[in-house]
């Protein structure tokens, strides 16, 4: 298969891009309103394994499922609701750690979101191989399946899309954009993260409003992880920092980077992303003779994320300055 | 006795040596107001270019201390290359240092994969063999020495010579000292340059000392591991030195925690939790106007020309 034989089957392999497109497009948005507000949040993948963790404990673990089980249509809705709202929540928790540190102790966020998720990690894979650990797993450390009930709902003809994904993914996009664009609360997070000396003159406290940006980030980056579990995984494997999340954590920056934070171009860019992250994993496949063991789609995904960040900030530059060229005599 | 002189000469040895460094490094470009967010990209990086070179100089030298050591001396200089370029991007772009510091740690993260599989595909076609660096004993006690002296150097350079006294001075504000006729720009190269090397012989320590060999990913987190002992000992050298002697052995002794009763799963995540309340602690500790306190710059974007 040549390369741009390769190129076309990514491209109309359609149903396999769907599945990251969604998701990225999710925890970009959440991304995108951080960055808006200096909340350089690259905690994401914490907050998704923790949403993950939220939405097992619940319907696993609590009187939730058996209570509204067999309920009809509008009672497993609810449930799925409440589900992924609680997903949300454990990703507020997982974010305001180091949103409060950084409003109150000024810490900077970005080394403890990062160390974070390895933290989120770790909790999973304790509460994995430990108290949650699976009864029905053929041997395998993990989790049992969630009940029927509480999964979400194939769409006949595309095995990768689920109607409650979908859904959310409009009610999280159309949320930012009115968010961002049409609330005073969102014109303070833009205000904070472009001129917080005025945020601060016209009597707002920047403390609360980074609170506020980095509640509202994590809250839909757990969401997505919550989604993620009801829709897909069904449960919580072992090790799932190796490589079990597929990454959208980190693969999703790039995103809200791409998207130049218009959340109007959040869609686009995670189709640029995960059409790019696939074609990296085909061509990894189809280059394996060629290319050394380790030159991995991971490291390819991972320099393309630098190159683009640093050409997006120069881009930057070159929009918001003239520039002369003054050769002086 | 034995135990305890084993203890600092073979385990606690190259850990020490390569957190510390790293730390020092830190120490010089934070205190030039530039947010060193890009650390555990920079430590990814060394460490793989350290592996990549050691593999390519035995190629050409044979295997050998000789070879090892210029690798060593050979990542520093391409880290401090790529040190000097992040510190001058972030001063030279105005966009926000978080935005150019993110960059730089994925790009490290990506290059590094790219740069140690280089070296492990010569590797493995070759089948050269590699010296790494087997010091204990005696030798350790020189290389404690030395680091001593690095962090003596340090201080001296950033407190006594007019160099760091211009790098402090710009870390503090930038705007004011540029008025005076000094180039920032020019400044924060320097100090990245300073600084880079420092890092890099801390990463090329990590992989040629501490773990004697590469794999993808190696040094991940290690650099935040480091930045927390930077800011532990308030970026001033000779504190980071010494909280450094407490914090290094700390790190080698988490991983077998579970001794104590800790799930396995957990006491991995414990040198990470020990960092952030490192970090927490030292920054909730008073010391407005000490020459302990942050640097005022640290993190703000530096226009040269007011924005409209």
């Amino acid at each position: 298969m040549s390369f741009l034989e390769t190129l076309y089957q990514t491209l109309i392999s359609y149903t396999g891009l769907l599945e990251p497109l969604i998701f990225l497009a999710m925890i970009g948005t959440a991304i995108s309103i951080g960055f808006y507000g200096s909340f350089w949040n690259v905690g994401a993948e914490g907050q998704y394994v923790m949403g993950m963790v939220g939405a097992l404990f619940l319907t696993l673990f609590s009187p939730l499922v058996p209570l509204f089980e067999g309920g009809g249509t509008v009672l497993t809705a609810l449930l799925k609701v409440l589900v992924v709202l609680f997903g949300g929540l454990l990703g507020v928790l997982w974010s305001l750690v180091p949103g409060v540190l950084k409003a109150y102790v000024r810490v900077t966020e970005v080394p403890v979101l990062l160390l974070m998720n390895y933290v989120a990690y770790s909790i999973s894979d304790y509460l994995t191989a430990g108290p949650w650990k699976g009864r029905y797993t053929y041997g395998y450390i993990r989790t049992d399946l969630i009940p029927e009930a509480a999964r979400l709902t194939i769409i006949p003809g595309l095995e990768m899309l689920r109607y409650e994904v979908v859904v959310a993914l409009v009610l999280v996009i159309a949320f930012a954009y009115v968010l961002l664009e049409r609330t005073e609360v969102g014109l303070r997070i833009k205000f904070l993260g472009t001129n917080p000396v005025a945020l601060r003159a016209s009597g707002y406290d920047e403390r609360v409003v980074t609170l506020t940006t980095a509640a509202l980030s994590g809250f839909v980056v757990g969401v997505a992880g919550a989604l993620r579990l009801l829709g897909y995984d069904y449960r919580l494997p072992y090790n799932i920092g190796d490589g079990k999340t597929g990454f959208y954590g980190y693969t999703a920056i790039l995103v809200a980077w791409l998207s130049f934070r218009d959340v109007r171009y959040i869609l686009p860019s995670a189709l640029i992303v995960a059409v790019l992250t696939s074609f990296g994993y085909r061509m990894q496949m189809l280059l394996k003779d060629l290319l050394p063991p380790g030159i991995s789609a991971y490291a390819i995904s991972l320099i393309l994320m630098g190159v683009t960040l640093v050409v997006y900030s120069i881009f930057r530059v070159l929009r918001d300055y003239s520039m002369r060229l003054v050769v002086k005599p | 006795m034995s135990e305890v002189l084993n203890w600092f000469t073979v385990a606690l040895a190259p850990a020490y040596a390569a957190y510390t460094l790293a730390a020092l490094g830190n120490a010089v470009i934070e205190r030039s107001g530039v947010l060193n967010i890009a650390i555990d990209g920079f430590f990814v990086l060394s460490s793989a270019f350290a592996y990549t070179y050691a593999i390519l100089l035995s190629q050409v030298l044979g295997s050998g201390p000789l070879a090892t050591y210029i690798a060593i001396a050979l990542t520093a200089l391409t880290t401090a290359v790529f040190y000097s370029l992040f510190t001058t991007l972030n001063t030279a772009l105005p966009v926000s240092q978080g935005a150019v510091g993110l960059s730089f740690m994925f790009a490290g993260y990506g290059l590094g994969a790219v740069v140690g599989n280089i070296g492990r595909l010569v590797f493995s076609i070759q089948r050269v063999r590699v010296d790494y660096l087997g010091v204990t004993g005696w030798g350790s006690a020189v290389a404690y020495v030395l680091l001593v002296a690095v962090a003596i150097l340090t201080h001296l350079l950033l407190y006594r010579l007019r160099l760091g006294v211009l790098i402090r001075a710009v870390g503090e504000d930038p705007r004011v000292v540029s008025q005076v006729g000094v180039n920032v720009t020019h400044t924060r190269f320097l100090a990245g340059l300073i600084g880079g090397l420092a890092v890099g012989l801390g990463g090329a320590l990590f992989t040629l000392w501490r773990i004697g060999g590469w794999s993808q990913g190696q040094g991940l987190n290690h650099g935040w591991l480091a930045y927390a002992i930077s800011i532990a000992g308030w970026r001033y050298p000779l504190l980071v030195a010494l909280v450094s002697v407490f914090f290094s052995s700390l790190y080698v002794l988490l991983p077998h925690i579970q001794r104590l009763g800790l799930p396995i799963e957990i006491s991995m995540a414990v040198p990470y939790i020990v960092s952030v309340a490192v970090m927490v602690l030292v920054s909730l500790a008073p010391r407005r106007g000490s020459i302990l306190a942050e640097p005022r710059a640290l993190g703000r974007e530096y226009f040269r020309e007011e924005r409209a």
